[in-house]
C-alpha cells in the first residue's frame, strides 16, 4: 500500500487524434514500464474496433511509479476516459476517481467540441488542469493561437501550459514532474475505515468474468474479501485483487487512494456497474460514493436479423449487455420485418459501434430501422407514457402533448463557417443561446436543439457545410414539448410498419415526399400497380405510384441459349424466393436498408 | 438396393419427324458494340483450317455428344456466326457437300445461311445457291444510319437495303434481323425501318430487343453513362408496333420476336423451340441429342485440333424427365402456337395438366397464359412478360 501523499489520480481530457494514447505510451515508457517501441501500438487502446475507428470506448487505469527531482518516488494511475459525450456519465465516473487531468490539444488542431464538454465535466468535478498542448514538433503547429485558446477556456492559467510532442517524446518529463507539482494528493479521512471502492469502468473478459476497475475512497480491500455492491446489492468473494502495470499484476490489497481492478464471480456487467460502489459484506459503509445513475438509453432502433438468425441474434445481444451496461434490449416484432429487438443505445456513436460489433464480431447481417429518441407523451386522460418506438405513439385524438428530449449542442468552427452552421441548426429547429470567440478566428456556438434531429442527419450536414472543420458535442438537457406526428407508409395500401417515423408537424409533408419517392424507386416494378403512400392518420399526404411492368422477355432463345438461358431465369427464381412480401408487392431484402438509410440529396 | 433404369425419354426427333444441324462459322472482320457471341475478328488466317475441320467434323460427327447409331434424316442447316457471308463460298460448300456426303439429307432440307450486308455480293449469293443453300438471313439491325453507328456497325441502311434486294433476286426466301431499342431510336425511325423492310417484299424479319451482355462494350458503355437504355415501356410499345404493321402485312407472328408470312418460318429455329433434336457443329456450338445438351470448345484453333482428336465436346448436361418437362414449356410457350397437350405429352411422356396444374392456372389466373385443356399459350400482355411465365415452369 501506497502512503495517499504520495498518489497522483489522473486522466487526460483530448479529443480524437490528439495524442491521448501516444502520450499514455510516452510516460510508461519514462517511467520504465514499457520498453521504448515494445508495444507496436498504443497500449490502451484495447478492441480492434476502438483502433480502426481511432476512439477509446472502455477505460483502462494504468499504474506507474515516477521518480520525481524531489527525490520522492511517486504511484501515478493513469487512468483512462472514454471520449465521447455519448458516454459522459462514464466519463464523469471516471473524472471522480480522480484528482487532475491534463488537458491534451493538437498543436496543429486548437480545442474542439468534444474536448470542451469533456474540460467543462472535469472543471465541475474539480479536477487540477494541466494544460498541455502536443505536437508542437508539427509543421502546421501554431502552439500560440492554440495557447490562447486555452486561455479563453480556463480563464487564464497561472503555472503555465506545457508545449510537447509525445511523438518524439519532447516535454514529456515536464509533464511527469507537473502532474506531481499541481494535481493534489487523494484527500483521504484517517478516521473514516469504511471500504468505499468506486467502480469507474467494467469489462467483460470470457475467461475471467466481469473485471471492475476501483477507486479506494476510503477503507482498504483485502484480497478475498467478501464485498457487496451498494447500488445493486449484490454480493460475491473477490477471486483476484490487483494493478495494471501496465499488465495485470495480483496484489494484496488496495489502500485509500489507490485504483485498482478486482475480479470476483460476477458474469454479468449490470451486476457491477460503474458509479456502484464497492463495499465489506460483512462491514458495509454508511453511504455510498455520491453519484450513481442508471444507464438511460437516448437513441433507440429496431435491429431485425435474417431469416433464421433471431437466436443467434438474440445470443449476440446477450453478450453485448455483458459488455455494455449502456445497452439495452427488448423483444419487438414487425409485420414487414418480422421478429426483431428494439435496442436502446446511450446516443447515436454507442449505437454505431454496438451495431457494428454485431456486424463484425457476431456475422449478423442486420435490418437497422431509423433511429428514434424517447419521446413522453400526456394523454388527454391526464396519464402519460414514455415511448421509443413509433409503433407505440398513440391514436392522436388520445394525445395531450408531447414532449422530445433537447440537447445542448457546442459546435466549434472557423468563424468564415459561422453562416453555414446556423443555417444548419435553424433547419434543425436548434435555438441559438450562445456565441462565443474562442480565439480570432475559432468561434464556439452553444445552441439547444431537438435530440431527434441531432441523430437523423445533423452532423453530416455539418461536417459538408464546413468542409469537414466544425466539430460537435451534446449533451441532454431536458424535455420539451414539441408538436410531433406519426407519419406511415403505405405499400399498396398496406401500412408497412418498419418505415413508419415520428416527425416534426413541419417536417411530416417533406418527409413523406422524400419517403414515398425513395420507396418508388428502390420497389421493383411487378405485373400490378403500386401505390406508395405516406400518411398521418388516415390521411394521405403524399402518393407515389411504381407502374406495373411492361416488359420481361429474353428476346432471343435459340439452340445455344436454351441452358443458359434456362439457368438465368433459375438465378432470377432464386433471388425472387429470397424476397421479402409486403402483402402482395415483392421487395429485395435492401429496400429497408437502402430506404432507411439517413441521407439528404 | 436395385436401381432401376428410368424410363428412357421420348426421342424429339422421332417424334417431331425433324432432325437439324448447325454450322457455326465464329469469323467476323470487326466485333460489334453489343455482341456476345463467341465470335473472333481479326483470326482470318485460322479460316481454311476451321473449315476442313467443319466438314471433318460433319462426316464423323466428332462434336456429338453421344454414339448416333444410325443418321437421321436432316430437314433442316443453319449456318451461323459469327459472319459466314466472310468465308470463300467454296469453303462453306465443301462443308454442306459433307453434311450430304454423310447424312441423310431430306429433298426439302430448310438450308439457311447467315449474312452481313457489307459482305454479301451477289457472287457470293449465286455460289451459296450452287451450294443448296435456300434461305439466307440478314443481320440489317436498322434502316437508320445513326443508329448504325452506334451499334458499332460497318455497313449503312442503303447497302442493307441493296444486299436484301439482290438476295431477293437470287433467293425465295430472305429474312432480315432488327434490334429494338438501340439508344437514340424514336417511335418514328422504329416504325418506317420495320415498314420499309416490308416495303421491299421482306417475307420473314426477327426483331430482338437490345441486351447488355455482361463482358461487352456496350455494356460498360451503359455503366459508364455513355449510352442511355431505351427504357422498357418504350421498347414494349414498338414490339407492338412492330407487331400490328407487320401482321396487317400478312405477316404472322410466330414466335415471341419473329414474324413470317404462312409457310415461311424458320424450320430450323422452330426445331429449337420445339424441343427438338440437332446436332451443332463449329466452336461453341451447342447439341441436343439423345437428352443430352452439350456444348464444343469454344476457339477455333482449339476446336480444329478437337475434332480431329476427338476432344472437341467442352461439356454437358443430361436433361431428365422433369427437365424435359420444364424445357417444353420454356422453348414451346415461345410460339405463338405455344404449348398443346398432345405434343407435350408425346415428347415428355407424361400429362401436361398432371406436370403443371397449378403453374397453368396461375399463369392463367394472372392473364399472362391462355389455357383451354389442350393447348397453352401466351396472352399478348404475357408475350411481353414471358419471363414471369417461363419461370413459373422452372424447377
Amino acid at each position: 500500500m501506497t502512503d495517499p501523499a504520495l498518489i497522483r489520480n489522473i486522466c487526460t481530457v483530448a479529443h480524437i487524434d490528439h495524442g491521448k494514447s501516444t502520450l499514455a505510451d510516452r510516460m510508461m515508457e519514462r517511467t520504465g514500464l514499457i520498453k521504448p517501441g515494445a508495444h507496436d501500438s498504443q497500449f490502451l487502446d484495447r478492441m480492434d474496433l476502438e483502433k480502426e475507428r481511432g476512439i477509446t470506448i472502455k477505460a483502462a487505469a494504468v499504474r506507474m511509479t515516477y521518480a520525481a527531482q524531489d527525490g520522492k518516488t511517486y504511484v501515478f494511475n493513469l487512468i483512462d476516459t472514454p471520449g465521447h459525450v455519448d458516454f459522459s456519465y462514464e466519463v464523469s465516473r471516471a473524472l471522480e476517481a480522480c484528482e487532475g487531468a491534463l488537458l491534451l490539444v493538437d498543436a496543429t488542431q486548437g480545442v474542439e467540441a468534444q474536448t470542451i464538454a469533456n474540460l467543462y465535466l472535469a472543471i465541475e468535478a474539480g479536477l487540477d488542469i494541466i494544460p498541455v498542448i502536443n505536437k508542437c514538433d508539427l509543421a502546421g503547429a501554431d502552439p500560440d493561437r492554440v495557447e490562447e485558446e486555452i486561455y479563453h477556456l480556463l480563464g487564464g492559467v497561472e503555472e503555465g501550459v506545457l508545449r510537447i510532442s509525445a511523438k518524439t517524446g519532447l516535454g514529456v518529463d515536464e509533464v511527469l514532474e507537473a502532474v506531481v507539482q499541481r494535481v493534489s494528493p487523494p484527500k483521504v479521512d484517517p478516521s473514516d475505515h469504511h471500504v468505499r471502492g468506486l467502480i469507474f469502468d467494467s469489462m467483460y473478459d470470457p475467461f475471467r468474468g466481469v473485471i471492475t476497475y476501483v477507486r479506494m475512497m476510503s477503507g482498504t480491500l483485502a484480497d478475498r474479501s467478501e464485498i457487496r455492491m451498494m447500488a445493486t446489492r449484490y454480493a460475491t468473494d473477490i477471486t483476484e485483487l490487483g494493478v495494471l502495470a501496465p499488465d495485470p499484476t495480483p496484489t494484496d490489497a488496495l489502500g485509500p487512494g489507490e485504483s485498482g481492478y478486482v475480479i470476483t464471480g460476477i458474469k454479468d456487467v449490470r451486476q457491477a456497474r460503474v458509479g456502484d460502489t464497492i463495499t465489506l459484506a460483512a462491514d458495509p459503509a454508511p453511504d455510498a460514493v455520491p453519484g450513481f445513475r442508471e444507464p438511460k438509453p437516448m437513441v433507440w432502433t429496431g435491429l431485425y436479423p435474417e431469416e433464421g438468425e433471431y437466436e443467434e441474434l438474440r445470443d449476440a445481444l446477450e453478450k453485448l449487455t455483458l459488455n455494455d451496461a449502456g445497452f439495452v434490449f427488448e423483444p419487438e416484432s414487425s409485420h414487414a420485418l418480422g421478429f426483431g429487438f428494439r435496442c436502446g443505445f446511450l446516443g447515436l456513436l454507442h449505437m454505431e459501434i454496438a451495431t457494428e460489433r454485431l456486424f463484425r464480431e457476431f456475422g449478423l447481417d442486420l435490418i437497422v430501422t431509423a433511429p428514434t429518441v424517447s419521446y413522453q407523451i400526456e394523454l388527454t386522460d391526464g396519464s402519460s407514457l414514455s415511448i421509443h418506438s413509433p409503433a407505440d405513439m398513440p391514436d392522436p385524438s388520445r394525445i395531450e402533448r408531447i414532449l422530445e428530449p433537447f440537447v445542448r449542442a457546442m459546435i466549434i468552427v472557423p468563424s468564415e463557417y459561422v453562416g453555414q452552421v446556423m443555417e444548419v441548426c435553424q433547419s434543425k429547429r436548434g435555438l441559438q443561446s450562445r456565441m462565443d470567440y474562442i480565439s480570432t478566428d475559432r468561434v464556439e456556438l452553444i445552441y439547444e436543439m431537438p435530440l431527434s434531429e441531432i441523430i437523423f442527419d445533423f452532423f453530416d450536414q455539418l461536417k459538408s457545410r464546413t468542409r469537414g472543420y466544425a466539430s460537435l458535442d451534446y449533451e441532454p438537457i431536458e424535455y420539451r414539448e414539441s408538436k410531433m406526428v406519426r407519419v406511415d407508409l403505405l405499400v399498396h395500401g398496406q401500412p408497412v410498419d418498419a418505415f413508419s417515423s415520428i416527425v416534426h408537424h413541419e417536417r411530416a409533408y417533406s418527409w413523406g415526399r422524400a419517403m414515398t419517392h425513395r420507396l418508388q424507386e428502390l420497389i421493383p416494378r411487378q405485373m400490378f400497380d403500386i401505390a406508395v403512400q405516406a400518411a398521418i392518420g388516415s390521411k394521405i399526404i403524399a402518393r407515389e405510384t411504381v407502374k406495373a411492368k411492361r416488359k420481361d422477355v429474353l428476346s432471343k432463345c435459340y439452340g445455344g441459349d436454351v441452358t443458359r438461358k434456362r439457368k438465368l431465369l433459375e438465378q432470377q427464381k432464386k433471388g425472387k424466393k429470397k424476397m421479402k412480401m409486403l402483402g402482395q408487392v415483392e421487395v429485395p431484402q435492401d429496400v429497408f436498408i437502402k430506404a432507411l438509410r439517413v441521407e439528404e440529396k | 438396393m436395385s436401381t432401376l433404369a428410368a424410363p428412357a425419354l421420348p426421342r424429339p426427333r422421332e417424334v417431331l419427324g425433324e432432325f437439324g444441324i448447325y454450322v457455326h462459322v465464329p469469323f467476323c472482320s470487326h466485333r460489334c458494340g453489343y455482341c456476345d457471341f463467341n465470335a473472333y475478328a481479326g483470326l482470318d488466317e485460322a479460316i481454311p483450317s476451321y473449315m476442313e475441320a467443319l466438314a471433318l467434323d460433319a462426316r464423323t460427327a466428332a462434336s456429338s455428344p453421344v454414339p448416333i447409331d444410325e443418321r437421321p434424316v436432316v430437314t433442316s442447316i443453319f449456318v451461323g456466326g459469327g459472319t459466314p457471308s466472310l468465308v470463300p463460298a467454296a469453303s462453306l460448300a465443301a462443308v454442306l457437300h459433307a453434311i450430304r456426303e454423310t447424312w441423310p439429307v431430306a429433298p426439302d432440307c430448310e438450308i439457311t445461311c447467315e449474312a452481313n450486308p457489307e459482305s454479301a455480293t451477289p457472287e457470293l449469293l449465286r455460289a451459296w445457291r450452287e451450294a443448296g443453300v435456300n434461305r439466307v438471313s440478314f443481320g440489317v439491325q436498322s434502316l437508320d444510319d445513326r443508329l448504325l453507328g452506334a451499334l458499332g456497325r460497318v455497313h449503312d441502311a442503303a447497302t442493307a437495303v441493296s444486299a436484301l434486294l439482290s438476295a431477293m433476286e437470287v433467293f425465295d426466301r430472305v429474312s432480315a434481323d432488327l434490334i429494338l431499342g438501340i439508344p437514340g431510336e424514336d417511335d418514328e425511325t422504329w416504325e418506317a425501318g420495320v415498314r420499309a423492310l416490308v416495303g421491299l417484299g421482306l417475307r420473314h424479319l426477327s426483331c430482338y430487343g437490345l441486351t447488355y451482355e455482361e463482358g461487352t462494350p456496350l455494356h460498360s458503355w451503359k455503366r459508364l453513362g455513355k449510352v442511355v437504355p431505351v427504357p422498357d415501356d418504350d421498347v414494349a410499345r414498338r414490339w407492338e408496333t412492330a407487331d400490328e404493321v407487320l401482321s396487317r402485312a400478312g405477316l404472322g407472328r410466330y414466335e415471341i420476336s419473329n414474324w413470317a408470312v404462312p409457310g415461311e418460318h424458320s424450320r430450323h429455329n422452330d426445331l429449337y423451340w420445339r424441343c427438338g433434336e440437332y446436332l451443332g457443329i463449329g466452336a461453341g456450338a451447342h447439341s441436343h441429342l439423345d437428352g443430352v445438351r452439350s456444348w464444343t470448345v469454344k476457339g477455333p484453333d482449339r476446336y480444329a485440333r478437337g475434332v480431329r482428336e476427338g476432344t472437341s465436346v467442352a461439356g454437358s448436361e443430361t436433361i431428365d424427365a422433369a427437365g424435359r418437362a420444364t424445357e417444353v414449356m420454356f422453348c414451346g410457350l415461345r410460339r405463338s402456337d405455344g404449348v398443346s397437350a398432345d405434343a407435350f405429352r408425346s415428347l415428355t411422356g407424361v400429362d401436361l395438366e398432371a406436370s403443371f396444374r397449378p403453374e397453368l392456372d396461375r399463369c392463367a389466373a394472372a392473364g399472362l397464359l391462355e389455357w383451354d385443356g389442350s393447348r397453352a399459350r401466351l396472352t399478348r400482355r404475357g408475350t411481353l412478360l414471358a419471363n414471369e411465365v417461363l419461370t413459373a415452369f422452372l424447377g
